[in-house]
């Protein structure tokens, strides 16, 4: 099957429709539950080959955006919407594919219809999102993924007499307000085009106070989705409350929006009459990265241990997409590549833990000493998460980090000090769960991960090894 | 023919890792062994036809920072390697009637990658590829490592160094856009990469006050521990410093602090090993003064001419079999003997050139101590006439060989020492508990400790009271207010009607004299 533009869009319809086919399904019994968890395995899966075929037909060494299609969305007034891949979006598009892939086996065990419902219906509106090429449909799919988000936390997670819902709606309302206003003003000064792509963006000619209002409104939209102070506070706290890894790990894709979003909208051709906000905001990501990444050591949670490990590599790859070159760009896709993957697996295995934890009413202490399948994975994910050369994050950190140096020292010490607190606070956690001091001898252990599971992900720690020498080979390129 | 080895010793060693299993370890342990030795038959065979062949990986093709990973076969790699393989074969072999270790095949199997990763990082020419290779062996010496203690201690210290290394190599690469080695001597490098650089070689190789982990691994049995001790991250440590020497030289506080390092490494362990209880304990003292001494010979040699450094590690990697043969069987007796053995071997090698007497003297007073504890364990009273007399006997042979009576006193008065039970008795009775980790405290109370209270300080302040107590709730509290407002808006009353008036004036006003976005 020939690959064309137009069948782009057919990427972000798949999930569409397997959300309306599982609309219809019964999920009364536990085999409809199976099959239901099969057929959204098996629409992902689908999406996946769809993908593999886009990258056999990518020009790898080209960095623009490639297969570009547009639609007529309204005559009057003339707004088109443009969609469009490059190796970069390709990449993310993989490794979200992936996540989904193996979290919902881990995840869906209750509310499985309308888990599985919802999570299609995200994957469809993130994958809308990285495909999008113009202010429009960025826009559309940068505030959409909110909705099945809110709808998964209020229904399954049950927090919705809480505060965190409140904190949730504001900070991710205030952002989405912010980027409207934005893509309206860019609307109305454009010069009789339809369509206004996101590169092009820098390239309106503005005055000196629309630049500053519009620029000025854009990163703070964006740095709204990304935990930095005083926008962490709503990721932080709806990571401590959540239970389901699935959801856990969906909110944690959310600053990935507003790291593509500046990436998208390629800070290095910034005005310069706005250049120094951009310094401002390297300054305040700094701090947060740090601050976070000592409230993580400090915090006995071990979700919000991982959300600052998480919030750390995000920080980064933002001050990276912020340097004024564009080198770098494809080593921040491969980092970003095996970040999402180790992130996702590791909040399986910790959502695990505690699942097994609450079973039997254990103490987290050496709670993985007598199960060896689990314990060789987390100490896996632990080490390629922390930095060790079992990932593409290894040598593409070290890439970025050389950049961030040669730019600006004292941001690379800064970054550097972040990392190393908090790879401390992932060894930590990883050593209380194997300190075997508190075990005693035959006492009561938590269950090992079955062969399945622990087969399933030795496939995406071998993947992730391969990833460590070219992650394009893994997608066969 | 380097690059062969390489991936054979990878293929062998992830084969062996990949069975877990006890019961039929048998069955796999001897093709094992036979892939072992005719892995370092065709090193052999290399080194005695001197073949020579260059192979260059190109693992990033990127233009702007390409990588590649070299595999060269020089008479200087050769000659590197040489001591590794002949350690590695001779591990290979004693776990097979090692009854201590119960996963033989899992040693073999850590033992040939630690060989591999030995060979990348040998044959390194850039800062990358001798990153890589230094943190696998980290890698491969966590999962050597089989106590969990031991373990927590290794990764946290390695993963400092690794980090230590990798943001000294990453500031060198970023400043310079080179991550050649060989030009690394003409270019300008930033002081605290340097520093980085330092103190990523010190934690490598238990350098004081770094030696915490180590003596961690009393609990680690003996050929886990010399795996570690001679195929592991010492031996990093030990080739970053070879590969950055012309750096460091370069600046005099690196140097100074490395030294200072070195001679307190050195005494600090050497007094350990002396009144530490623990045979386990003693040993590794030994090795860590072993350390400090050949880490000073790479300085004060400045990296030249250190073609004997590789017997004398052949030589400490025997010393340490011994005590353990001698531990395990709980021999004093055979162990003197052993040991007059290996000072004759010594002898003939003739290592006078790098070992000094003093070294010697404290190598054999080190041992001595052990034996001596060996041999209060067995409980055999007579053992120590063996002990002297051995000790007689190979001063005696030492000083005829090397013609030098200042060997020969030397050797005397370390065994009079001895004798005399002062390292035991003399010191002991100060009750020094050298197994606990004063340093680790330290390090802890020093860096660790600030960073958790700023920690909680910043959570209390900035999360709870700034963000929780005063931004939500101010922003709750406002919109409760223009909820008032409107609810007052749509009950019909004069108070009401001129709120209304009130903003809509506002909102009025805004767009006919002021300049918003849209109204240009």
């Amino acid at each position: 099957m020939e690959i064309t533009p137009q069948m782009l869009p057919i990427l972000i319809l798949i999930p569409f429709l397997g959300f309306i086919f599982l609309l219809l399904a019964r999920d009364d019994t536990r085999y409809s539950v199976r099959n239901i968890i099969m057929a959204t395995e098996f629409i992902i899966c689908t999406n996946i080959i769809m993908l593999g075929r886009f990258f056999s037909q990518l020009d790898i060494g080209q960095q623009s955006v490639q297969f570009l299609t547009t639609y007529k969305l309204f005559e009057k007034p003339k707004i088109e919407l443009a969609f469009g891949l490059d190796v970069f979006s390709l990449m993310m598009l993989v490794a979200i594919h992936v996540i989904f892939l193996i979290s919902i086996p881990f995840s869906v065990k209750k509310n499985a219809k309308v888990m599985s419902c919802l999570s299609l219906l995200m994957l469809g509106m993130m994958t809308g999102f990285l495909v999008s090429a113009d202010i429009f449909s960025f826009y559309l799919f940068f505030a959409m993924p909110l909705i099945p988000l809110f709808l998964q936390i209020g229904s399954i997670e049950e927090v919705r007499k809480s505060r965190w819902m409140y904190r949730f709606f504001i900070y991710n309302f205030i952002g989405m307000i912010i980027l409207f206003l934005c893509v309206c003003a860019l609307y109305h000064y454009q010069k009789g085009e339809n369509i206004i792509f996101l590169r092009g963006v820098a390239r309106l000619r503005l005055t000196h106070w629309q630049e500053y209002w519009i620029w000025g409104g854009l990163f703070v939209a964006f740095v709204s989705r990304i935990p930095i102070w005083p926008f962490h506070y709503w990721i932080a706290s709806m990571t401590s409350a959540i239970k389901n890894p699935l959801i856990f790990i969906q909110i944690n894709l959310f600053p990935l929006t507003g790291v593509y979003g500046l990436i998208r909208f390629c800070p290095k051709t910034v005005p310069e009459s706005v250049s120094y906000l951009l310094i401002g905001l390297e300054i305040i990501a700094a701090i947060s990265m740090l601050f976070i990444a000592m409230i993580g050591l400090i915090n006995k949670d071990n979700r919000y241990k991982l959300f600052s490990f998480i919030t750390v590599y995000y920080i980064i790859y933002l001050q990276g997409a912020l340097l004024p070159t564009s080198r770098i760009l494809l080593n921040i896709g491969y980092s970003l590549f095996a970040f999402l993957i180790i992130m996702c697996v590791l909040e399986l295995l910790a959502a695990y833990v505690r699942e097994e934890q609450q079973k039997y009413d254990l103490h987290l202490y050496g709670i993985i000493c007598n199960t060896p399948r689990l314990g060789f994975l987390y100490a896996f994910f632990t080490l390629s998460a922390v930095g060790f050369p079992l990932s593409a994050l290894f040598v593409n950190n070290f890439v970025i980090l050389s950049y961030v140096f040669n730019y600006n020292f004292n941001l690379g010490i800064m970054m550097m000090l972040a990392l190393i607190i908090a790879s401390a606070s992932l060894l930590k956690e990883l050593y209380l769960l194997k300190d075997n001091r508190y075990v005693q001898p035959g006492s009561v252990c938590i269950m090992d991960l079955s062969l399945k599971a622990f087969y399933g992900l030795s496939i995406i720690a071998i993947l992730l090894l391969i990833s460590f020498f070219n992650p394009l080979l893994i997608l066969g390129v | 023919m380097i690059i062969h080895l390489f991936i054979g010793l990878l293929i062998l060693g992830g084969a062996a890792f990949s069975y877990q299993g006890v019961r039929l370890q048998k069955f796999f342990l001897y093709p094992a062994i036979l892939a072992v030795s005719y892995i370092g038959w065709a090193f052999y065979w290399g080194v005695t036809n001197n073949v020579t062949d260059f192979y260059s990986f190109s693992w990033i093709s990127s233009k702007y920072y390409p990588v590649n990973l070299d595999f060269f076969s020089t008479k200087e790699v050769y000659t590197q390697l040489l001591t590794f393989f002949i350690i590695a074969i001779m591990v290979c072999y004693s776990v097979i009637w090692n009854k201590q270790e119960r996963q033989k095949l899992n040693i073999i199997a850590l033992t040939s990658l630690n060989l591999a990763a030995i060979i990348m990082l040998i044959c390194g020419q850039n800062t990358l590829q001798i990153l890589i290779a230094t943190c696998f062996l980290d890698v491969l010496g966590f999962c050597t490592i089989n106590d969990i203690t031991a373990r927590r201690q290794y990764i946290f210290y390695n993963l400092l160094a690794d980090l230590g290394l990798f943001t000294a190599f990453a500031m060198i690469g970023g400043g310079n856009a080179a991550n050649q080695l060989q030009i690394l001597d003409n270019i300008h490098i930033n002081v605290i990469s340097l520093f980085l650089i330092t103190l990523s070689v010190m934690l490598k190789a238990g350098i004081f006050p770094f030696q915490g982990y180590y003596l961690q691994m009393i609990t680690v049995n003996d050929v886990r521990r010399i795996i570690l001790g001679f195929l592991s991250t010492p031996i990093a440590g030990f080739f970053i410093l070879l590969k950055v020497m012309p750096l460091i030289q370069e600046n005099v506080t690196c140097l100074y602090i490395l030294k200072g390092g070195l001679i307190l490494s050195f005494v600090w362990n050497f007094f350990a090993s002396l009144i530490s209880d623990n045979i386990n304990g003693k040993k590794i003292h030994i090795n860590l003064v072993f350390y400090a001494f050949i880490f000073w010979v790479v300085l004060a040699e400045q990296g030249q001419n250190l073609e004997c450094l590789g017997k004398i590690l052949i030589l400490q990697f025997l010393l340490n079999n011994i005590l353990h043969g001698g531990q395990k069987y709980n021999q004093a007796r055979y162990l003197a003997v052993i040991l007059l053995i290996s000072a004759v071997v010594l002898t003939l090698l003739k290592f006078s050139q790098f070992i000094s007497y003093s070294y010697l003297g404290i190598l054999m007073l080190m041992t001595g101590s052990v034996m001596y504890r060996i041999h209060q364990a067995s409980g055999e009273e007579q053992d120590v006439f063996y002990l002297i007399v051995g000790g007689i006997i190979t001063s005696y042979i030492i000083n005829e060989e090397m013609q030098n009576s200042y060997l020969f006193w030397t050797y005397m008065a370390s065994f009079g020492l001895l004798l005399s039970g002062f390292p035991y008795y003399g010191l002991s009775g100060l009750q020094m508990r050298t197994t606990t980790d004063i340093w680790s405290k330290l390090l802890y109370l020093l860096f660790i400790a600030p960073i958790e209270f700023l920690g909680r300080i910043l959570w209390l302040t900035i999360d709870f009271i700034i963000i929780e107590r005063t931004f939500l709730n101010s922003f709750s509290r406002f919109y409760i207010w223009l909820q008032k407002i409107f609810a007052k808006m749509h009950n019909f009353s004069i108070k009401n009607l001129l709120w209304y008036w009130f903003f809509a004036g506002l909102l009025l006003s805004y767009c006919v004299y002021g300049e918003g976005i849209l109204w240009k």
